[in-house]
């Protein structure tokens, strides 16, 4: 209450000068006075200002001020510290505005510095509802737009503002405001429309002539591109300059213009201007536009005195009307604006059926525009339209007030020619002089005034002469026909007039078309009805008056000849009518039957016949019998249709019978009713029976009252059977006076209610529910409640591996609760797995609830126990932990804000089959505004996985940016694979797509040759009964850029492999494609057991450049102490390898095979036989020694007989050998003949490539050398 | 060997540090589908695993019955029944497949250009109901169904179709009624003839020595086994380390497919010097000298100079590379002195050839020279002197060289020398040989018959060049017996070479597991002088034979009836 008070805009005015002072006592008497009023006055404004309650009050009394236009919901807070409004509203006949809460926090201290400090100016949802005509005259330029002290609101933000005119929502404006030295600032952070989002700067000057500079850039979407625009403000406020570009895939937008904004007339507002645009379509800009492809420039600069500019706009997806297109190709036009005359010259549109031309000429007084036609084939527009090609020209051209339309049109041999003076000004009127359509030998001529103003005066007459209609189009039956017509009414306030219609005798599809018609009425009462029409056999007659006591009409027709109309008509129709009474009491007797008929609109009845009575007052007995057997109009078809009323006024049976479809679902319909029409034309009565069978079927269980009349419908209480559940409906109907009413039950609500409205559910369920709401309402918004409860059941959902499982859901329960401002949910829902609760109240803006409604309420959730979510999970994947989240709502349905915690603890995840294991896991996360953001959430005793980061779900998708460091984390661990990484991780969810970046390093991992060659079907194989499996390759829903180092502790084996693995790789993929790889993979310390020899791996790389499952590969081998570099070298790719034995000098094949295996040539001797001795040798040798693994050399040779010089004969015999390799030139071998069973040991030392020494000790001893060279 | 036990015993491999988890698996399932289930299940294959634990093994568990009904289906059982129940450290499988799903009919469709080739259709459809391996009423295995649709491409790829594609295929399984019907489309492609032989890799040799190698020309239809043909011969061929033949696929032009020959060469000379000690023919030395280009047309010339104290040889060889039309010609001469306890004996051996391989069939003509003359003392005590005309024809034809299960090897060889003509006594030889493989379709394995006739009709037997007797006994011939140990008695225990021969045998192989036969068989045969001295020697045994990548390897052990004694022999590649 200390504070100054100040004096404030709108404030009451400061106290008078005291009174001069008469006598001194009544000085004082009057000081006193004054002093008491002043202090009275700052005591109360004190207290208005700075208390609570007083600053409410302050609010009230603002509001009986402003006499019911302002009110205030609620106040918190004073003037001076700062206050909130809750939902204020200023109404005004043709004004509305409503604010959902407005927050001010202010500096008061710092207007002592003369400076309105505002720390936060915070709006909710405003709904602005401004109906005022606008006044016609020209918005005059401020004269200044200063303000008394600087100003300054740091930070502004609505959530909503709603246009309830233009119907246009804008939401989440942020930003700030500031005006100093003279000018006004704006900064925007943020500004979503309905076309995308905005931020910029504007800058406005105080005084004339208002600098003006800023820029804005845009963010939007368009045709489901992102466009990106910037728009650069600059000039004055009295000539604005406007730069703006705009780019998006195919569409480009260039504006640059100059621009008068308070000029008077409208075309004066452009200075200069250029626009090009390019591959614009206006469906997508404007739903319900035709689509087209557009491409736009305009151009207009100053020339002389004046403007001088074209227009030229191609569009390359021109198409018929009917296929939602432009029919537009190309449009020319050139302008000149000169003082305030404009004119349009050198224009036209070219059709590509045709061409129109336009020129004109417009300044305020007279203008004059003239459009030609040449050529123009209608059926290039619209395709349904009649083949008529149309040339000529039309004309609106006069005084601004007073201008002539005529028109000169011919299409093949018709003629339209028209003259109309358009009357604008005092008693407005169309003045029709001349509208003749010349259709070869005959014509149509049409004449008259209609009046614009009052009571709409129309007064035509016309005439008919030898007038063929098929000439107009060829769907109407050819003919002759010369008539007149004369009509003279007024269309305003329940029309009436008088028409009169006579055709001098004419023919119509060869047969004979006499008659006349006239007739005079007001409102529904007619009188002098006086019809006689005859086409062929057809008759149409009518006479006599309705509508007065004692009035009495006749109608007969009698038409066997329908065809005689024209092709889409067929069949029969004859009726009597013969009406009485007035149009409140009528009476009336009714006899029709039609057969086989046949309508334009593709309507057809086989039969019909109709037979009424009424003949008197409420005591005499009426009769209605109407049978409909096979008709059709659309897709709704009748099979029959019976509808008999019999019974007197007063009290009388109604019964409907009937078999049809809809929309191919077929349906029976019966409904009885008795009652009867009291004096006060109420009908009051029972429904004894409705039942309606079909999909979906309603079954009235026991009769209920029927009450109906002009001011109320009202249907008794009762039960009734619909959807598969028993509803009961107490008091239901609709008063003139305070709107419609209902209140009911339902019980046993099941799944298969939604049956006829939805195929198939996505999940089974034998939920049962049951509900009561009770509702009224008049115009907007209905008041009431809503609440439904499940009663018993639960929902299935299917298990992952096949077979379902109940959710066990054990409550749930939603109850919604409207006042006609508010609505307020309430909903819980408790099942085995977890329990939900919640409540949100919504209140309404201008009447309705829209996006950008206020909304408040509270969500909390709770799974207890993940772990039970168990069944749904894959084989060998168990989940468990529990989570609990608390969160409050706010903001508006359309942008809500939520806040609080969302929190798991003791998470597990794992995967048996796959390897992966993730225990121990903590979740804490907070909601606030739109925002979760990720404390932490983490896994393992020591942190090994954790992350950190924040999801939005501001914008139109969910954005996200969520860091995870693994920790020495075991990512797989399970036979054969262990893998231990380190390393960051980004996963950024971004308007696109998510994108995961980063780098990981593998600490250690072991890894087993993965299991090769398990038998699967192929995907040519398909099984009858079970769905198509996919075929390709499979994508990743997200973007991949992931670096991951080997590390030094990687080791691979099996199938002979033994090798660890160095390098990098990077792991990278786009959505929607497959994951490519690039890098090498460094083999290290490799060995490669092969034929049974340990080759070291002397090379490899794995060099990945796109598949990951085809990597190259650049493998060598080689064969441990082989002096010819033996070996094998793999190229080629994982799918494609190629496998090559290689040595360091060149030599056949089967020599190095020889080498590899047995670390020997093949030796000279008969060629072929010995190397192929010694390489299935080796083969034998490798397949023993790789389950044995003791000798290098298991081989066969054949020894020749040999005699010697003694006489002994050595005979031929096989030799077995066995050796091995002991270093890389030692070779120690055993030789066994198998006839002779004589035995060797040799050894075999290798002095270099070619040179080798080689000694045998056996029976007999020899030692040789041999060195062997080969040269060019 | 079958694999005897299909239950697994295993026990822990890991070290003390792991919890060991051992269980063993027992799979109840008809014979034929245990081992596609041990083979394949991860329960049973990562049962040996030392990481196994708990969780784990209780995943695998939970997934054996889904993941056996996935291995069943392609054996063709697509409504088996699976359970797995644990009981301690032990896991039971029990498998009921029920019905397996039977091939109901089969289609094949040839669209391409081959559609337009009425002969060429008929005979591929011919093949194919010959060969398809999925008839009708065939259990339907994923196996079979990828080896049928490789059978409907192959029949044409390897013909003039090579880029035949599979256009569409699809093997529809109907549970319900357990019937399958396959369909398979192919799209033969364009007819393709050889187009030009395009040789990397020559720097030494004229490209002749590649280009006539093949057994092609250009413009003559494509055939893989022609190419496959040409690629063996060069890589046999002595001038080059290695060669690969690639056909152009992608550069197919005007229906003709060029072939690419990449070739690595070897140097133009080689030189072997070899010295030599032995304990009983003391020293020797062996120099060779061998070049490759002659006359820079890639022939091949060799000298070999061989001596020791007992033995000297020296030999000239020259080889003519393959021509074009198909023929080769080669030439040598051999000279051979030895001295064995006094008798000095010289040979002369020279011959000049012309051969022609084409296809399986190998076609040779000859004229050899054989002198031997002995001399004891200085003078000359035996002089055989020979020329003589040879023809030779040998025809392989298998259906799998390295797998023989049907076919038949032919051989026959006759020579003759030109009258009395440059030869001491006129002569004719001739001698037939012939294998059959044979597996019936209506019993399991295979059947080889193998015959051995040969006979020389001369003036003077004695004066016959002894290289051109025969001689019987060991691999190949009558096992159970010494290599060339039947013959006829000479002095001093050693076996001479008799004027006739023939022998027989009779083999049952039967595979006991991929890549191994088991053999029985029983060998008769003889040489002798004349038929009137022939007896026939029998023996039986049996054997491995190991189908080894490069020829199949025999290891046999016999009986030989006349001597009542085991003897075992080792034999590589075919009989002949």
């Amino acid at each position: 209450m200390t504070e100054p008070t100040l004096p404030s805009p709108g404030d009451t005015p400061t106290t008078e000068p005291a009174a001069r002072p008469p006598k001194r006592r009544r000085w004082r008497i009057v000081l006193l006075a004054g002093v008491a009023l002043l202090a009275s006055l700052v005591g109360s404004l004190a207290w208005l200002t700075g208390s609570e309650a007083g600053f409410a009050r302050l609010w009230q009394l603002a509001a009986r001020a402003s006499g019911g236009a302002l009110s205030v919901a609620r106040v918190e807070g004073t003037l001076w510290r700062g206050f909130t409004l809750e939902d204020a509203r200023w109404q005004q006949p043709l004004q509305r505005f409503e604010v959902s809460r407005l927050m001010l926090a202010w500096q008061p201290r710092a207007l002592w510095q003369g400076e309105l400090k505002v720390d936060r100016l915070s709006v909710g949802s405003v709904l602005v509802d401004d109906r005022t005509p606008a006044s016609g005259k020209p918005t005059a330029a401020p004269t200044s737009l200063a303000l008394p002290l600087d100003v300054e609101v740091a930070r502004l933000s609505v959530d909503a503002v709603v246009l309830a005119g233009p119907k246009l929502t804008f939401q989440q404006i942020a930003g700030s405001y500031r005006y100093q030295s003279g000018f006004h600032t704006v900064a925007l952070e943020r500004f979503v429309a309905p076309w995308g989002e905005a931020a910029g700067a504007l800058a406005l000057g105080g005084a004339a002539p208002f600098a003006l500079s800023g820029r804005v850039d845009l963010k939007g979407e368009l045709e489901g591109h992102s466009v990106r625009a910037q728009t650069d403000v600059g000039g004055t406020l009295v000539a604005p300059t406007l730069k703006a570009n705009a780019v998006s895939a195919g569409v480009l937008i260039d504006v640059d213009g100059r621009f008068a904004p308070f000029a008077p007339v409208l075309f004066r507002k452009v200075d200069a201007l250029t626009v090009r645009m390019a591959g614009v379509d206006p469906a997508r800009l404007m739903p319900g536009a035709p689509a087209a492809r557009i491409s736009l420039a305009i151009e207009a600069k100053p020339e002389g005195d004046g403007l001088q500019g074209g227009l030229s706009l191609i569009n390359t997806a021109a198409g018929a009307v009917s296929a939602g297109k432009l029919p537009l190709k190309l449009a020319v036009a050139a302008f000149r604006v000169d003082d305030d005359r404009l004119v349009l010259s050198d224009a036209f549109a070219d059709l590509g059926s045709g061409r129109l031309t336009f020129a004109g000429d417009f300044n305020p007084r007279t203008f004059d525009l003239r459009v030609g036609v040449d050529q123009l084939a209608l059926k290039g527009i619209e395709p349904a339209a009649p083949a008529l090609t149309v040339s000529g020209n039309a004309r609106l051209a006069g005084p601004k007030l007073a201008p002539t339309l005529s028109l000169a049109l011919a299409a093949g041999g018709n003629r339209l020619t028209g003259e109309a003076l358009w009357q604008r000004s005092g008693a407005a009127a169309l003045d029709i002089r001349t509208l003749a359509l010349v259709a070869g030998a005959g014509s149509v001529s049409l004449g008259g005034r209609l009046g614009l103003t009052g009571e709409l005066p129309l007064a035509l007459k016309g005439s008919l002469a030898a007038f063929d209609p098929a000439r107009v189009s060829p769907s109407l039956p050819a003919g002759r026909i010369d008539g007149k017509l004369d009509v003279d009414a007024r269309l305003a306030d329940g029309s009436a007039g008088r028409f009169a219609f006579s055709l001098a005798p004419s023919t119509l599809s060869g047969a004979p078309l006499s008659g006349y018609a006239c007739a005079r009425w007001q409102g529904v009462e007619v009188d002098g009805v006086d019809v006689r029409l005859a086409l062929g056999g057809n008759r149409l007659s009518a006479t006599g008056a309705w509508g007065e006591p004692g009035d009495r009409l006749s109608l007969t027709l009698a038409a066997d000849q329908l065809e005689l109309l024209g092709p889409a008509f067929g069949g029969r129709a004859n009726a009597a009518l013969q009406l009485a009474g007035t149009p409140r009491a009528p009476l009336f007797t009714l006899r029709a039957d039609a057969a086989d008929l046949r309508l334009p609109g593709e309507v057809s009845v086989a039969s019909l016949a109709a037979r009424g009575e009424l003949a008197s007052g409420a005591g005499t007995p009426f009769e209605l019998a109407l049978k409909v057997a096979g008709a059709r109009a659309g897709d709704a078809r009748v099979e029959t249709l019976t509808l008999a009323a019999a019974g007197t006024r007063g009290r009388h049976t109604l019964a409907l019978t009937g078999k049809l479809s809809l929309a191919e679902r077929p349906y029976a319909v019966q409904a009885n009713l008795a009652g009867g029409l009291s004096d006060a034309y109420l009908w009051q009565g029972t429904l004894s029976r409705l039942q309606l069978d079909g999909a979906p079927s309603l079954v009235l269980l026991q009769p209920v009252l029927l009450t109906a009349g002009a001011d109320e419908v009202r249907l008794g209480g009762g039960r009734w059977q619909a959807l598969g559940a028993d509803w009961r409906l107490d008091n239901s109907g609709w008063r003139r006076s305070d709107g419609w009413y209902s209140a009911g039950s339902v019980r046993g609500l099941g799944a298969d209610a939604v049956q006829p409205f939805v195929d198939k559910l996505p999940v089974a369920t034998d939920l049962s529910i049951g509900g009561e709401w009770s509702l009224r309402g008049q115009g907007a918004l209905p008041q009431g409640s809503v609440r439904f409860v499940r009663e018993s059941g639960d929902v299935t959902l299917p298990l992952k591996g096949g077979g379902t499982r109940p959710l066990g859901l054990s409550a749930l329960e939603a109850a919604l609760r409207l006042d006609g401002g508010s609505a307020a949910l309430n909903a819980r829902l408790q099942s085995a797995l977890g329990s939900a609760s919640g409540d949100a109240n919504l209140r309404a803006l201008g009447g309705a609830f829209g996006a950008a409604s206020p909304l408040s309420g509270r969500v909390a959730l709770a799974l207890p126990d993940l772990s039970l979510a168990q069944p749904w999970l894959a084989i060998g994947q168990r989940v468990a932990g529990k989570l609990d989240a608390t969160l409050n709502l706010a903001g508006t349905l359309g942008e809500p804000q939520l806040s609080g915690p969302l929190r798991a603890a003791n998470l597990a995840f794992t995967d048996r089959l796959a390897g992966v294991a993730l225990q121990d896991g903590t979740l804490d996360a907070v909601f606030a505004g739109r925002t979760l953001t990720l404390q932490r959430l983490s896994f393992g005793r020591d942190d090994s996985v954790s992350a950190s980061g924040s999801v939005s779900l501001a914008g139109a998708r969910p954005t996200a940016d969520i860091a995870v460091r693994f920790n020495r984390f075991v990512a797989l661990s399970r036979p054969g694979m262990r893998v231990v990484v380190s390393g960051q991780t980004t996963l950024a969810l971004g308007e696109d797509a998510v994108s995961v970046d980063g780098m990981l390093k593998v600490d250690r991992a072991r890894l087993d040759f993965p299991k090769l060659g398990a038998p699967a079907l192929g995907p040519d194989v398909v099984v009858v009964g079970r769905p198509k499996r996919e075929d390709g390759e499979t994508t990743l829903p997200f973007a991949l850029n992931v670096g991951v180092d080997l590390g030094d502790k990687v080791r691979f084996s099996g199938k002979g492999l033994t090798t660890g693995l160095t390098g990098q790789l990077r792991l990278i993929a786009k959505p929607g494609a497959p994951l490519s790889v690039f890098g090498v993979v460094d083999t290290e310390e490799g060995r490669f057991k092969a034929y049974g020899q340990d080759l070291d791996i002397d090379k490899g790389q794995i060099v990945f450049n796109g598949p990951p499952d085809n990597p190259g590969l650049a493998i060598r081998a080689l064969r441990r102490n082989s002096p010819v570099g033996a070996g094998v070298e793999v190229t080629g790719s994982v799918l494609y390898p190629k496998v090559a034995l290689i040595s360091d000098e060149p030599m056949p094949e089967k020599e190095r095979f020889s080498w590899l295996v047995l670390g020997r040539g093949t030796g000279g001797g008969s060629q072929d036989n010995a190397a192929l001795a010694a390489s299935a040798g080796s083969f034998l040798a490798g397949a023993l020694n790789d389950q044995i693994g003791l000798f290098d050399d298991i081989g066969l040779t054949s020894t020749e007989e040999k005699t010697l010089s003694n006489g002994t004969v050595s005979p031929a015999e096989q030799v077995v050998t066995l050796g091995r390799q002991l270093t890389q030139s030692l070779y120690l071998g055993y030789e066994y003949g198998i006839t002779s069973a004589s035995q060797a040991v040799k050894v075999v030392y290798r002095l270099s490539k070619g040179w080798s020494v080689q000694a045998k000790a056996g029976t007999t001893v020899d030692v040789e050398t041999r060195y062997t060279v080969r040269f060019d | 060997m079958r694999r005897p036990v299909f239950y697994l015993l295993l026990a822990c491999l890991a070290g003390p540090a792991h919890a060991a988890l051992s269980y063993r698996v027992d799979i109840e399932a008809p014979d034929a589908l245990k081992p596609l289930l041990a083979d394949n299940l991860e329960l049973v294959t990562l049962a040996k695993d030392p990481e196994m634990d708990e969780g784990t093994l209780a995943a695998l568990l939970e997934e054996t019955p889904a993941a056996a009904r996935r291995l069943l289906e392609t054996a063709g059982y697509f409504g088996a029944e699976v359970q797995v129940r644990r009981d301690g450290d032990s896991v039971r499988v029990d498998v009921r497949p029920g019905e397996p799903v039977r091939i109901d009919r089969w289609q094949v469709h040839y669209q391409g250009a081959i559609a337009g080739d009425a002969a060429a259709l008929a005979a591929v459809q011919g093949e194919l109901s010959g060969q398809w391996p999925l008839a009708d009423g065939a259990v339907f295995t994923q196996e079979g169904w990828d080896d049928a649709k490789k059978l409907a491409l192959q029949l044409i790829a390897v013909g003039a179709y090579p880029l035949a594609k599979i256009a569409s295929a699809e093997a529809k399984i109907d549970p319900a009624t357990h019937g399958a019907a396959l369909t398979v489309t192919i799209d033969s492609g364009e007819h393709v003839d050889f187009g030009r032989i395009r040789v990397e890799g020559l720097k030494r040799y004229p490209e002749k020595v590649v280009t006539g190698q093949a057994d092609f020309q250009r413009g003559s239809a494509y055939s893989l086994e022609k190419l496959t043909a040409f690629q063996s011969a060069l890589e046999a061929d002595p001038h080059f380390s290695s060669a690969i033949v690639v056909p152009l696929k992608n550069e197919v032009a005007d229906g003709r497919m060029p072939i690419l020959v990449r070739v690595v060469e070897l140097p133009r000379q080689k030189a072997e010097l070899g010295l030599k000690w032995d304990s009983e023919q003391g020293p020797g030395t062996r120099i060779g000298y061998e070049h490759y280009n002659i006359f820079r047309r890639g022939y091949v010339g060799s000298i070999l100079f061989d001596w020791n104290r007992d033995e000297s040889s020296l030999n000239f060889g020259l080889a003519l590379p393959r021509t074009r039309d198909g023929y080769s010609h080669t030439a040598n001469v051999a000279l051979k002195k030895s001295e064995v306890q006094g008798v000095e004996r010289d040979s002369v051996e020279g011959g000049v050839w012309r051969l022609r391989q084409r296809g399986d069939i190998e076609a040779r003509i000859g004229v050899e020279y054989v002198l031997d003359r002995e001399t004891v003392g200085g003078v000359e005590d035996k002089r055989n002197q020979a020329v003589f005309a040879t023809v030779g024809w040998t025809q392989r034809k298998l259906d799998d060289v390295l797998d023989p299960r049907n076919g038949y090897l032919l051989d026959g060889r006759l020579s003759s020398t030109l009258g009395s003509a440059l030869s001491d006594t006129a002569f004719v030889r001739g001698r037939a040989r012939a294998a059959l493989y044979w597996s019936p379709s209506f019993f399991p394995g295979t059947w080889l018959m193998r015959g051995d006739v040969g006979e020389v009709w001369a003036q003077q037997t004695a004066s016959v060049p002894s290289s051109l007797l025969f001689r019987a006994g060991g691999a190949g011939s009558v096992r159970g017996y010494e290599y060339e140990s039947l013959g006829v008695a000479g002095p001093g225990g050693a076996v001479e070479g008799g004027r006739v021969l023939a022998t027989g045998s009779l083999q049952y192989m039967f595979t006991v597991r991929p890549g191994w036969r088991l053999a029985l068989f029983h060998d008769l045969g003889d040489a002798a002088d004349s038929w009137d001295s022939y007896r026939a020697r029998k023996s039986y045994g049996f054997g491995v034979e190991w189908l080894s990548p490069v020829a199949p390897i025999s290891f046999d052990i016999a009986r030989g009836e006349s001597e009542q004694k085991w003897r075992w022999t080792m034999s590589l590649g075919l009989p002949f």
